[in-house]
């Protein structure tokens, strides 16, 4: 079977926010040198939030991503590619303008990334072979979670045997009786009914025609190439509008049941306080959003250094915000961990009480650093 | 001829001490004794109704209790509302909208077998809602203009003169598709975000709008803005969307989706410059650069 790969394109270090991860790799790879800072910065990512009212896992992934890319074209990179629904009606030409589109990319020399070829994240697909894509990121060859070949056949079958308890329990997890496992073809997603999950690696490698045919149905190749550097200011100040205006949570934007800004707040309070929840969503999005956060700061910081002038006070003053909304959401956090958390967690009224306070906090600094963000991009124009 | 009908003959037979059976029913109405069988059972198990059977007079009669048929005549027009109405609450998936659904179902005949476990509660659609509607099916029907202002919320709406076409029900929720003036757009709003529908006199003919209408497929009107320069001025206005000129030459304009506005910058003969957002400029570059193989 023939096959096609770029080489010198990695995947090592695996953040929440995968979409950036991968475009990260991506732009490492074609020689557009960035921070990732700058790039959580750059394309406004590192100032979003946005929360279910029920506590659903995927705020960070829930939402209209397409100016997370057009303002990837301030920094130096272009993305393009397919997007659709499985239920549209045009989708198999979709999903064979995607096969079609990522293996002319990957000739041309040009690296992509796609959603959910191995669990519900993005991962960078650096080739491909006669039947599908190839890939690189959660779950793939230089996974550390990994088990024996044996253990792999029961996953495939739908068993968690002994060997992939004990590995949870490395992490912290202890995985209960009741267990599913979800997987495409590739990585291994192993919930139980506490909300616990673990990734086991898997093949890395998809059929074209199975991309997006799992329960989400959400089909997204892209490639990334190239493409123009703006200048420092219009860099941060699009960024920063796009933020200020997703916190105002437009339905363009923003889906069903959906708040960002401080509404985001309200609802992740919410949950915690009035919804019978197992904590998987509540974890993944502290994880999530703290991340952001811890971007928010240093990105803030590397543009006073870019820019310079009268602006850096303004930006080096957000920053120490943003910093303060980071710590809040790292404890909140750290009271709900994504690996360790345990059912009775989200029974605990004294440590749902603490959580909710941190978000309090937060909400508080975010809404000063809301306002420090308007001045700084009402100052850029 | 639907059930309803037979169902009534059969009521006035029993009424009537004739004592009608299968056979009688298949004769007068050219349908099979088994058809005819199950309109006895409708009548028995759907419509609560005492039938007992005499096997002397070899038909059926009613047994004790007083029971009486409402008169179920009605027009298509009347049975095709209510299943509408059956099918939009069916979609509800909520305990009210659910027996609501079933009332209305079995009004028209399509046989629904459980019995709803509650007392049906009051109609819980919104009279406003309600209001609309009636409003746009009146100037559907009559082909007149609609003044609607329409928004997210009352405090932030935009007005239009509204020539609908037609009303859809889609997760839900109702929309109205019509053209607007003065947009020259043809677009879909939903029903709940219509704060005034005002018909007017002025009538309409829809075939005409159609052929200089630009159809926007999208509910929000949630527009990004991006400052355009063109180098020969009058093709901003010509862009076919809704533009502002800001400076000479100069052009705010509101876009919807960015490849429709690039497609549309393309078509214009005239050289153009995006002032900004600044990376629609980049991607416009870089994809003009791919194009010629840069």
């Amino acid at each position: 079977m023939a096959v096609k790969r770029l080489d010198g394109i990695t995947y090592k270090h695996k953040n929440w926010i995968t979409q950036l991860d991968c475009l990260y790799e991506c732009s490492a790879y074609l020689g557009v040198p960035m921070s990732r800072e700058w790039l959580y910065g750059g394309t406004g990512f590192a100032f979003l939030i946005n929360m279910e009212d029920q506590g659903q896992p995927g705020g960070f992934q829930s939402f209209n991503t397409e100016m997370i890319r057009n303002l990837a074209n301030n920094l130096g990179i272009t993305v393009e590619g397919v997007i659709s629904l499985q239920t549209d009606s045009d989708f198999a030409e979709k999903q064979l303008a995607a096969w079609e589109t990522a293996k002319r990319a990957i000739d041309n020399g040009y690296p992509c990334y796609g959603y959910s070829l191995g669990i519900p994240e993005y991962y960078i697909v650096d080739g491909y072979d006669d039947e599908g894509y190839l890939f690189q990121g959660i779950g793939t060859d230089e996974w550390e979670w990994q088990v024996s070949p044996a253990a792999t056949r029961l996953l495939e079958s739908g068993i968690a045997n002994e060997e992939v308890r004990q590995l949870a329990k490395k992490l912290g997890v202890e995985l209960s009786a009741k267990v599913t496992v979800g997987t495409n073809g590739g990585p291994f997603e192993i919930m139980d009914d506490y909300g616990n999950s673990i990734t086991v690696a898997g093949k890395a490698h998809l059929r074209w025609d199975r991309l997006a045919t799992t329960h989400i149905g959400l089909l997204e190749m892209f490639w990334v190439e190239p493409g123009l550097v703006s200048d420092d200011r219009v860099t941060v100040r699009e960024a920063l509008r796009f933020a200020l205006e997703f916190s105002h949570s437009p339905r363009k934007w923003v889906f069903d049941r959906y708040k960002a800004g401080l509404e985001g707040y309200d609802n992740f309070i919410h949950t915690f306080l009035h919804t019978e929840t197992d904590g998987f969503g509540l974890s993944i999005n502290a994880e999530a959003w703290a991340e952001c956060r811890s971007m928010a700061g240093p990105f803030l910081r590397e543009a006073a250094d870019r820019i310079g002038g009268a602006e850096a006070g303004f930006l080096r003053q957000s920053a120490e915000l943003y910093d303060g909304i980071f710590e809040q959401l790292r404890s909140v956090r750290e009271l709900y961990p994504f690996h360790g958390r345990k059912p009775e967690y989200m029974k605990n009224r004294s440590r749902i009480a603490q959580a909710v306070r941190h978000l309090e906090q937060a909400k508080e600094l975010e809404r000063k650093g809301l306002q420090s963000l308007e001045r700084i991009a009402d100052s850029l124009s | 001829m639907s059930n309803t009908h037979r169902i009534s003959w059969i009521d006035t037979q029993i009424r009537g001490g004739r004592y009608p059976n299968a056979v009688t029913i298949a004769e007068r109405f050219s349908i099979s004794p088994r058809q005819a069988s199950r309109d006895l059972e409708y009548l028995r198990d759907t419509m609560c109704a005492p039938l007992a059977y005499s096997h002397e007079r070899k038909g059926y009669f009613y047994d004790g209790r007083s029971f009486a048929v409402a008169n179920l005549f009605m027009t298509e027009e009347q049975r095709k509302t209510l299943a509408y109405l059956a099918e939009q609450y069916k979609r509800m998936e909520y305990g009210h909208a659910t027996h609501l659904a079933r009332l209305f179902s079995r009004l028209v005949g399509d046989g629904v077998d459980e019995e709803p476990s509650a007392a049906i509660p009051i109609f819980p659609v919104e009279p406003a809602i309600l209001s609309r509607f009636d409003v746009l099916s009146d100037a559907i029907r009559e082909h007149r203009k609609v003044r609607i202002r329409y928004g997210i919320s009352r405090d932030d709406t935009v007005e239009v003169l509204l020539s609908p076409y037609k009303i859809y029900v889609y997760r839900k929720e109702n929309y109205v598709a019509g053209y607007c003036e003065p947009e020259r757009e043809i677009r879909i709003f939903r029903l709940a975000e219509l704060w005034d529908t005002i018909p007017s006199e002025q009538v309409y003919d829809l075939a005409p709008l159609l052929g200089r209408a630009e159809i926007v497929p999208y509910l929000t009107d949630e527009v990004n803005i991006a400052i355009i320069r063109f180098n020969v001025s009058p093709y901003g206005k010509m862009l076919g969307l809704r533009t502002e000129e800001t400076m000479p030459g100069t052009y705010r304009v509101e876009y919807l989706d960015k490849d429709h506005l690039i497609a549309k910058l393309f078509a214009c003969p005239s050289g153009f410059e995006i002032v900004s957002p600044r990376w629609l400029h980049n991607l416009v570059v870089n994809r003009v650069r791919r194009m010629v193989g840069q």
